[in-house]
């Protein structure tokens, strides 16, 4: 049966009884049409921009080849679909193609945002009275939800017209790539561009390092005694901004 | 057993309303799936639903009739979910959804066979001793059966809620779409149910392709099934009976509204057993 949804083959006809009202190619196809159909309107939930952006038939043909060749293997819908980004590429050439892949990875790691781990964010006051010695070795985390998506389309700008169901953007080029960060604080969504410096810094926190190393990279990025007050200011900005967990939370 | 009363399938798109309007339902139903999630928005409006209505969870991906081991990560996290939520009870299908590590999201029959019937009786004594409760198992829509059965569909599921020692959530709009689709007659499937171990109705609307209705949950409940319905009430007494619309959601009184009818059909339904049983019995009390 399997076999038959996903690929079409018919060695089930014989186990299944038909009568003539409802012959078995038509049994056999409620459950074989209607399971590319499940997954393109659950798609459709995690990829509204990329379905408003590429239409509906170019987006459901999209996905009806990713759920045959690449069927669900997890207990829930909601986690189906990371591999449509690849699939566009593959598929789709030119600007429109890196764009729309774009477009899905940064309407996917959205997804992420929403479903990510709550934590409690660090407060100005955590940091104001660290003691300075314990400052070269401090590890920062960021918060589950945020998310650093490279994008060297204007993808955003898609995306933005699709939600205010405005009229699409006339090219998928940028003029420049682009770093953007992706966030959730509680229930509400933020994303905004980034410069390099910031996004690498960021990377060096997700990867666990320690706040002296976060100034060696900014130093190596800009003018060396520049780099402790650059650092300062991105910390307050990333408090502000609900980026980083409470130390509480930490330990 | 004590009634949970008429109660609604909580869907995202209502969040808002149920919190704001705080609707006349009895208790809510949530899909398990749905919040087998790390953080975020479902599991903050389950919390805030959880502090104003009795919940049950509802799933759709045991899988409980496949040949594939049973997903253990799966169930850990229905456990947990499970501790979070209380719920008054845990259902899911009589179905499975896949093989071989594949999802297909969809609702799959099994052949009614004895050899299935001792596999699938196997698998739910293993889930219920995981999850340390009995869990409710719901028949489903189906549009092919096969040749293999020995049993109908009803002898299946009242054998195996015996030898399960499992409890039933029956689908009223499931039981009527099966029975058009292999033309048997519900009434049958109703009468070999075993009173005592179905917990819970769900009511629910179809589309109909004349030769074969296709179980879509989108649409009102059909006048066949609330005929049903008042032929299980008949059978069954005082049971949590809910709506489940699963697509193009309406605004969330139009549901409850639904809900009402519900609950005024199963009244009349039941004074009339009453006076009936009244008129066999004088001195028999109605509840």
């Amino acid at each position: 049966m399997q076999a038959h949804v996903l690929h079409g083959k018919n060695e089930i006809t014989a186990a299944v009884l038909a009568t003539p009202r409802f012959d078995t190619a038509t049994r056999l196809g409620v459950y074989s049409l209607g399971y590319a159909e499940r997954l393109i309107e659950a798609l459709a939930i995690t990829y509204p921009a990329l379905q408003a952006a590429l239409g509906e038939t170019s987006f459901a043909a999209l996905v009806r080849e990713l759920a045959h060749r690449a069927p669900s293997r997890s207990f829930s819908v909601r986690n189906y679909g990371r591999e449509l980004s690849d699939s566009i590429a593959s598929q789709l050439q030119g600007t429109r193609g890196r764009g729309a892949a774009e477009l899905a990875r940064f309407e996917w790691a959205l997804a992420h945002v929403f479903d990510a781990h709550d934590v409690r964010p660090m407060a100005h006051a955590e940091l104001e009275h660290l003691e300075a010695a314990r400052w070269p070795k401090l590890v920062l985390r960021t918060v589950p939800a945020v998310q650093i998506v490279t994008l060297t389309s204007n993808a955003v700008r898609w995306w933005r017209a699709a939600c205010a169901g405005a009229p699409r953007p006339r090219q998928w080029r940028a003029q420049r790539a682009v770093q953007w960060l992706l966030w959730r604080r509680e229930l509400a969504l933020y994303f905004r561009p980034m410069a390099a410096a910031e996004a690498g810094a960021l990377q060096t926190l997700q990867q666990g390092r320690t706040f002296a190393l976060l100034c060696e990279q900014l130093a190596a990025r800009g003018t060396p005694e520049r780099a402790a007050a650059h650092a300062a200011t991105l910390l307050r900005t990333w408090i502000e901004e609900g980026l980083l967990v409470s130390l509480s939370e930490a330990a | 057993m004590r009634s949970l009363g008429f109660g609604l399938g909580l869907r995202t798109e209502h969040y808002e309303s149920v919190l704001a309007e705080r609707p006349h339902v009895d208790w809510l139903e949530v899909l398990t799936e749905n919040y087998l999630i790390a953080g975020g928005k479902p599991l903050y409006y389950l919390e805030r639903m959880r502090e104003r209505y009795p919940l049950v969870m509802h799933g759709v991906s045991l899988s409980i009739g496949s040949v594939s081991p049973l997903d253990r990560d799966y169930l850990r996290q229905v456990q947990r979910l499970a501790a979070r939520v209380q719920p008054e009870w845990i259902s899911d299908h009589l179905c499975w959804t896949g093989v071989d590590g594949v999802n297909l999201h969809d609702l799959m029959p099994l052949p009614y066979t004895a050899e299935a019937l001792r596999h699938v009786a196997r698998r739910i004594h293993d889930v219920q001793d995981f999850l340390g409760r009995r869990i409710l198992l719901e028949n489903v829509s189906s549009y092919v059966s096969y040749a293999a059965s020995e049993l109908t569909e009803w002898e299946f599921l009242a054998a195996l809620a015996a030898e399960a020692d499992c409890d039933l959530l029956l689908d009223v709009n499931n039981i009527y779409v099966s029975s058009f689709n292999h033309g048997f007659d519900p009434q049958h499937f109703l009468a070999a149910m075993p009173i005592e171990r179905v917990r819970q109705l769900h009511l629910a609307g179809h589309s109909h392709h004349g030769n074969y209705i296709v179980d879509t949950h989108d649409a009102p409940v059909a006048e066949p099934v609330w005929e049903l319905y008042r032929a299980a009430v008949r059978r069954f007494g005082s049971v949590a009976t809910m709506i489940e619309r699963d697509a193009n959601i309406p605004p969330l009184a139009e549901l409850v509204g639904e809900l009402d009818t519900a609950r005024a059909l199963a009244a009349t339904v039941l004074a009339e057993s009453c006076a009936e049983s009244r008129d066999a019995s004088p001195r028999a009390a109605c509840g």
